[in-house]
């Protein structure tokens, strides 16, 4: 992932991952699957709907849990969060609980 | 990204899981990879090596002007799953149909198909109310349903469907008969489970479909044509139950 130029805490394995880090790289992440134009002028924050505020496609959310799991590793259990939801729940879904779901998998 | 290059086209393979496999193909226009991503393959993820892809046209994968014809849409599954040991097969709406080209094709690969509300044109005419089907899934798409696209400022969603309906030869493609027949349809010797939206509008064509598959059982579950949207836990139940034998 040398295209990141955030910093990657846990990637050597000192630091810990904080809320604030994972927020700032999933944001990274969709501005990436998105694309930095569509992003512009819309702050990504813990309470940015992806349907609502982003109006991220279906296809788009597969492509950013690809990325995440690229990202965050194993440790993040992504299938298996969405197995525990139904449709209406995943496209209501904030940045907020996406990355509480990423900080508790990589804290446990 | 995960892609895999087959007769010089891109496409986005999705590989969740492991077990033993479940390959899943979704409908057209408004079908993509996300058709399962987000529903019923999770799920089955938990006992099976799960694949779901954009078929060609479709989501992530390349969209050629030409090519749209059913024995190539089966070829192109038939590419992007060499590697694996024979699997149980799902297609929703035409990627049913898709899925018994390939278990026509290619019978010693499949051990099992779910065909959810599909239906064949029947012999000499063309799919029943195809322009309709294109209108109804618009009408019911996840954008519609769920991200209000159609007034989006990013409507990129809507218009890969209209690009792919008017800007390829895929509705042409899919309009020409008999490309795969009643007596080939007879000869799918796996057991079929086919299960119908008790409210899809294409109710008398799925029934006649699976009226014509010597091994299939039929499931009709709450909701419309759109079911891999609408079916829910129940959809995903059969799935389960189907698959794990």
């Amino acid at each position: 992932m040398a295209a990141h130029t955030d910093t990657a805490p846990g990637q050597a394995g000192e630091a810990a991952w904080t809320q604030d880090a994972i927020l700032a790289a999933v944001a990274t992440l969709v501005g990436e699957v998105i694309g930095e134009d569509y992003l512009e002028g819309i702050p990504i924050t813990m309470a940015t709907s992806f349907a609502d505020d982003i109006e991220m496609e279906s296809i788009e959310f597969v492509a950013l849990a690809e990325r995440v799991r690229e990202r965050f590793g194993d440790k993040v259990d992504f299938i298996g969060w969405l197995a525990e939801m139904e449709l209406d729940e995943i496209m209501g879904l904030t940045v907020g609980q996406l990355v509480g779901m990423i900080l508790a998998c990589l804290t446990s | 990204m995960p892609y895999v290059v087959a007769g010089g086209l891109r496409f986005h393979v999705q590989h969740l899981g492991a077990g033993s496999p479940v390959v899943m193909v979704h409908g057209l226009f408004t079908g993509s990879a996300a058709s399962w991503y987000l529903g019923a393959a999770p799920v089955l993820a938990r006992r099976h090596h799960v694949v779901c892809y954009d078929q060609r046209g479709h989501g992530l994968s390349d969209r050629p002007e030409r090519g749209y014809d059913l024995a190539t849409l089966a070829g192109d599954l038939d590419a992007l799953t060499g590697d694996l040991e024979p699997f149980a097969l799902v297609g929703h709406s035409y990627g049913g149909v898709v899925a018994l080209r390939f278990a026509v094709d290619r019978p010693g690969r499949v051990t099992r198909l779910v065909l959810v509300d599909s239906f064949t044109p029947a012999e000499g005419d063309p799919i029943p109310g195809v322009s309709d089907a294109t209108a109804h899934a618009g009408a019911i798409s996840w954008t519609d349903v769920v991200n209000k696209a159609i007034r989006s400022r990013r409507p990129r969603r809507k218009s890969a469907a209209v690009a792919l309906a008017d800007s390829t030869s895929l509705v042409a493609d899919i309009r020409v008969a008999g490309q795969i027949t009643d007596d080939e349809l007879a000869s799918i010797a796996v057991p079929v489970m086919c299960i119908a939206g008790e409210s899809s509008p294409f109710g008398d064509a799925v029934a006649a479909l699976a009226h014509k598959l010597p091994g299939a059982h039929t499931v009709t579950i709450p909701g419309g044509h759109a079911l891999t949207v609408e079916g829910g836990e129940m959809l995903d139940r059969l799935l389960v139950e189907y698959c794990d034998v």
